[in-house]
C-alpha cells in the first residue's frame, strides 16, 4: 500500500453520494430519452410506442424490447431536411468562427501588449459580457435592432436610408448575435496564448471554466 | 540490538523492482546516508521507513518490533520532505506546532516545546511569518523543526539540502551535524550527493539497481570501495583494465594494456578472478619531471608511468593534470596547491614520470 | 523601426478600443434605457427610475425573480457540495471500479446540449409524477451546475502538492484529518469560485428551467423570454441592468478569490 492507495478508500467513500446523485437524475433520464428515439410515433398517451410496463412479466417485456427499432435514425438520415440543416448549421459554425478569428485575434493581440496594469483591466472587461446572460445581452442587441430600434433612427436621420429596415430576424442579425455572443470566448484563450500566462492564471476558474456552448434558440 | 532493522525488504512498481531484497541494520543515535544514482531505489526505501510505501516483502523492526504496515501517521518517525512541504496556510508556528497539536499535547507544552524549536534553528522573530514571507534557507529550517519538534525515534531527511544554493549547503550540513550529535538523535539521509554524504554521515549505505551494494564509513567508502562501480561512483578514478600475471608476498602483479605491467598490494579478502582492474584515486598519483629511484622487491613497489601533459586545470586549492600515456590512454593526477607561488607547476606539452606506489592502488573485480 | 511599432501599437490600440466598444456598446445603450423615462423605447423622455420601480411593484416577476434567485442559491450550494466530493473522488480515488462511468457522467452535461439535459429530466419528473415547480428546476441546475463544479474543483486538487497531505500523515493526521486541515484550506478558493460559477449557470438557464418547471412557477429568463417575444418593454431593461450589475460585483469578488488561489498555490510548489 502507498500513501495514495490510503487516500484512496475515504476519496471513494466520498464520491459515492455524488455517483448516486448523477445515476439518478443523469443516467437514468439519459436512458428515457435514448428509448423513446428507438421507439415508433403513436397518437396515444405517451406518444410514443412501446410503453415498458415492469409490472407485466418478463415476456411482455421482452416484446416491448422487441419492438425498438432504429427507424427515428433512419429517417434523419433519409429526410433531406435534416440532413440540410445539419449542412446549414456547419456552413454557419464555420462561417461565424472566421468572422470570430478575424475580430478577436487584432483585439486579444491588442490586450498582450498593454501595459501590465492595464491587462488585468482589459481582462476584466471582456470576462463581464463572457458571464452574462446570453438572453441579457442578446436583449441588448433588439434594442439597437428592433423596426423603430436605435440604428434605425440613425440610418433615418442620416438620411442613408428613407424607410426604417428590417433587421431582426435576417441573417445577418443572426450573425451579428453568434459573433457577439462568442467574441469573449474567442479573445480570452487567444490572449491567454499571446501574453504567455503561466498555466496557475489559466487555472483560474473565471477563465478556464468550460462554459458549454448553449443553443437557446436564438 | 538496532535500533532499526530492514530485512530482506523488497518493493516493487508494476514490472520494475524498486528496492530487492534489502537488509540493513542502523544503530540509534547515528548519522546513516543512503546515497545513490536517482532512481536506485533509496528514496523508496526511505518511504518505506516512513510508512508511505508497504513493502513487498521484509520487515522493518524499529526498537525490535515490525512497523512495515503501520500507517504513517502512527510510527514515531518523522520525515523532512525534499521539497519541504510546509504548509502554506499556517504561520511559521502553526507548521511546527502541527504535529504537536495531533499528538494531543497540552497547549502549554506546544508552546513550550514550539519556542525551543524556534530557538533550535533559529527561526525566533520569525514565527507569525507565512511560508511564502521566508527565504529558502528559512523554510528549510522550518522543515526541519516541525519534523524534529514531535522528537521522533528516528529522523528521516529526503535530500535535505539539494534546494540550497551551494554556501548555504555548506554551512547548513555542518548546522545538522551539529543539531544531530547535540539531540543525540538518529537520522538517515537521502542523498545523490555523495560529498554530502561523506561530510555528514558516520556511515554510507551506497545503493544501486534497488541493492545496497556497500556499506561503510566515508574513509573506508572511498579508500576500499568494494566494486569497480562503486569507485566510479565515489569520486574521481583511473582504471586500467588488465590480467594477474603473478602473485607474491600479498602483491599481485597485474599485466594492463593501457599502463604495462602494475603492482598492487593485495587487500583482504584477496581476488578470486584473474580478470580484474587496477584503480588508483588522481590525488595519490605523484608526477615529477624525473623518475624516482626504485627499491626492486622492497616494500614500496613504485609503478612509474611515463608521458606528456596533455592539460592542466586550475581549481584553486588542487590542480588538475591529465597526462597522455605512451600507450594513448589518460591518467589524471591532482596536485595540491600547496604553496602560493609554484614555481615548479606542470605546463601542457611537457613530458613527465606519473609514478605511484603498490599500496596506493586498489585491485578491482568485474 | 521605432516608428512601425509605434504604428503597431496604434493599430492595436485602436481595434482593442474598437472591440471593447463592440462588446460594450448593446449593453451601456441597455442601461441607459433603463433609465429612460418614456414608455417608448426609442424616444428619449429624460432620466428616471420609473421602471425600476416598476418591477419592484411588478409581483409576478418579483416573484420570478425571487424563484431564481432561491434555485441558483440552493442549487449551487447543493452543487458545490456534490461536485466537491466528486473532485475528491476522481482527483484522490485512484483507479476504481465505475471510475469511466462517473467521470463520463460528470463530463457529458459539459457538453451535451441543454435541451436533452431538460427533456430528459422532464421524463424522469413526469415518470415519478412529481410535481413540476422549485424543486424539480433545483434538481436539474443541480445536476448540471455540479459538473461545472467538479471541473474546477477537480483542476485545484490535481495541481496541489501531495507532499503536502504525506506531510500532514507524517505528523500524525489520519486520510480524513489531512483533507480536512491541509488539502480543504488550500482548495478554498476554488469551492468559492465553483459556488460563483453555479450560481450564475443556474440565474442564467432558460432551456433546463422550461423544461423543468411547472405551472405558476417560472423563473426570471423564462418570464423574460416569454415578455421579449411580445416586443421590448423598458422594465425588462431596468431588470437586465440589474443583472448586469450583480454579475459585475460576484466577478469582482471571484477574480479576488482566485488571486488569493493562485498566490497559496506557488507557494505550495516546490523551490
Amino acid at each position: 500500500m502507498s500513501a495514495r492507495r490510503i487516500f484512496a478508500r475515504p476519496a471513494r467513500l466520498a464520491a459515492i453520494a455524488p455517483y448516486l446523485w448523477m445515476v439518478l437524475f443523469f443516467l437514468v433520464p439519459f436512458g428515457f430519452v435514448l428509448k423513446i428515439s428507438l421507439s415508433q410515433t403513436a397518437i396515444a398517451q405517451p406518444p410514443y410506442t412501446p410503453v415498458f410496463d415492469f409490472t407485466a412479466g418478463r415476456a411482455a417485456l421482452a416484446a416491448a424490447f422487441a419492438q425498438l427499432s432504429l427507424d427515428n435514425f433512419r429517417l434523419l438520415i433519409q429526410d433531406n431536411l435534416y440532413i440540410l440543416s445539419y449542412l446549414r448549421s456547419l456552413v454557419v459554425a464555420v462561417s461565424s468562427t472566421l468572422i470570430l478569428l478575424l475580430i478577436g485575434y487584432p483585439i486579444a493581440y491588442g490586450m498582450a501588449r498593454l501595459p501590465q496594469r492595464w491587462q488585468g483591466i482589459a481582462m476584466m472587461l471582456v470576462i463581464v459580457p463572457f458571464w452574462t446572460s446570453f438572453l441579457i445581452r442578446i436583449y441588448a442587441w433588439i434594442n439597437i435592432l428592433q423596426h423603430d430600434g436605435l440604428l434605425n433612427q440613425v440610418l433615418l436621420a442620416l438620411h442613408i436610408v428613407s424607410a426604417p429596415v428590417i433587421w431582426l430576424s435576417t441573417d445577418s442579425a443572426m450573425y451579428l448575435g453568434i459573433v457577439y455572443s462568442y467574441l469573449p470566448f474567442m479573445i480570452l484563450p487567444l490572449y491567454a496564448t499571446l501574453s504567455k500566462l503561466d498555466a496557475s492564471m489559466l487555472e483560474a476558474p473565471a477563465i478556464s471554466a468550460p462554459r458549454r456552448d448553449r443553443r437557446s434558440g436564438w | 540490538m538496532p535500533l532499526l532493522r530492514i530485512e530482506g525488504v523488497a518493493k516493487s512498481f508494476g514490472n520494475f523492482r524498486a528496492v530487492d531484497k534489502l537488509s540493513l541494520d542502523i544503530r540509534a543515535g547515528e548519522f546513516f546516508a543512503l546515497l545513490g544514482p536517482s532512481g536506485c531505489g533509496k528514496t523508496t526505501l526511505l518511504r518505506m521507513l516512513a510508512g508511505f510505501e508497504t513493502p513487498d516483502e521484509g520487515r522493518i523492526l524499529l526498537g525490535g518490533s515490525d512497523i512495515a504496515q503501520v500507517l504513517p501517521h502512527e510510527r514515531p518517525v518523522n520525515m523532512m520532505f525534499q521539497n519541504y512541504a510546509l504548509f502554506p496556510h499556517l504561520s511559521v508556528r502553526d507548521n511546527i506546532a502541527f504535529g504537536l497539536k495531533r499528538a494531543g499535547m497540552a497547549r502549554r507544552d506546544i508552546a513550550t516545546r514550539v519556542a525551543e524549536m524556534v530557538a533550535l534553528v533559529k527561526l525566533e522573530g520569525l514565527e507569525k511569518r507565512k511560508p511564502d514571507q521566508l527565504s529558502g534557507g528559512q523554510r528549510q529550517r522550518v522543515a526541519l523543526a516541525r519534523s524534529l519538534a514531535r522528537r521522533p525515534q528516528v529522523l528521516l531527511l529526503d535530500e535535505p539540502l539539494a534546494a540550497l544554493d551551494k554556501k548555504l549547503r555548506e554551512s547548513t550540513q555542518g548546522e545538522l551535524m551539529e543539531l544531530q550529535r547535540r539531540l543525540g538523535m538518529t537520522f538517515i539521509i537521502v542523498t545523490h550527493d555523495q560529498e554530502e554524504a561523506m561530510t555528514m554521515a558516520g556511515r554510507i549505505g551506497v545503493m544501486d539497481a534497488g541493492r545496497l551494494v556497500q556499506v561503510a564509513t566515508p574513509r573506508n567508502l572511498y579508500e576500499a570501495p568494494a566494486s569497480r562501480w562503486i569507485a566510479e561512483f565515489v569520486g574521481d578514478i583511473n582504471l586500467f583494465h588488465g590480467q594477474v600475471a603473478a602473485r607474491a608476498n600479498g602483491r599481485l602483479t597485474v599485466a594492463t594494456a593501457e599502463a604495462g605491467t602494475l603492482a598492487v598490494s593485495e587487500l583482504w579478502p584477496p581476488v578470486t578472478k584473474d580478470v580484474v582492474s587496477v584503480a588508483i584515486r588522481p590525488e595519490k598519483v605523484k608526477l615529477s619531471r624525473r623518475a624516482p629511484a626504485t627499491d626492486e622487491g622492497g616494500t614500496h613497489a613504485i609503478n612509474r608511468l611515463e608521458g606528456v601533459v596533455a592539460d592542466v586545470n586550475y581549481l584553486g586549492g588542487v590542480t588538475s593534470y591529465r597526462v597522455k600515456l605512451e600507450t594513448g590512454a589518460v591518467l589524471r593526477a591532482s596536485m595540491a596547491n600547496t604553496a602560493r607561488l609554484d614555481v615548479d607547476a606542470y605546463l601542457a606539452g611537457q613530458r613527465v614520470v606519473a609514478w605511484f606506489t603498490a599500496d596506493d592502488c586498489l585491485v578491482l573485480e568485474q | 523601426m521605432a516608428r512601425t511599432v509605434t504604428r503597431l501599437t496604434r493599430f492595436n490600440m485602436t481595434s482593442l478600443a474598437a472591440g471593447l466598444a463592440f462588446l460594450y456598446l448593446p449593453i451601456v445603450i441597455l442601461v441607459i434605457y433603463s433609465f429612460n423615462a418614456s414608455r417608448l423605447v426609442t424616444v428619449w423622455g429624460g432620466w428616471s427610475l420609473r421602471w425600476y420601480h416598476e418591477f419592484f411593484n411588478d409581483r409576478a416577476m418579483l416573484e420570478a425573480a425571487w424563484m431564481s434567485l432561491s434555485v441558483a442559491a440552493v442549487s449551487a450550494t447543493l452543487a458545490t457540495l456534490l461536485g466537491t466530493l466528486a473532485a475528491v473522488g476522481l482527483a484522490r480515488g485512484e483507479r476504481f471500479r465505475g471510475r469511466a462511468l462517473f467521470s463520463g457522467m460528470l463530463y457529458s452535461p459539459l457538453v451535451m446540449p441543454e435541451v436533452i439535459s431538460g427533456l430528459s429530466l422532464l421524463l424522469l419528473f413526469v415518470a415519478l409524477n412529481a410535481e413540476r415547480g422549485f424543486w424539480t428546476v433545483t434538481i436539474a441546475h443541480t445536476t448540471l451546475t455540479m459538473c461545472f463544479v467538479t471541473v474546477v474543483v477537480q483542476s485545484r486538487l490535481s495541481a496541489l502538492d501531495r507532499s503536502l497531505e504525506e506531510a500532514a500523515m507524517d505528523l500524525g493526521c489520519d486520510p480524513v484529518r489531512a483533507f480536512l486541515l491541509v488539502t480543504l484550506p488550500l482548495i478554498v478558493p476554488a469551492i468559492v469560485a465553483g459556488w460563483m460559477l453555479a450560481f450564475t449557470l443556474s440565474l442564467d438557464d432558460v432551456v433546463i428551467a422550461s423544461f423543468t418547471t411547472g405551472p405558476g412557477s417560472a423563473t426570471l429568463p423564462i418570464r423574460i423570454y416569454s415578455e421579449v417575444r411580445l416586443g421590448v418593454k423598458p422594465e425588462i431593461n431596468a431588470i437586465c441592468t440589474l443583472a448586469i450589475a450583480l454579475i459585475a460585483v460576484i466577478i469582482v469578488v471571484a477574480s479576488f478569490a482566485s488571486k488569493l488561489s493562485n498566490a497559496r498555490g506557488e507557494s505550495a510548489a516546490p523551490l
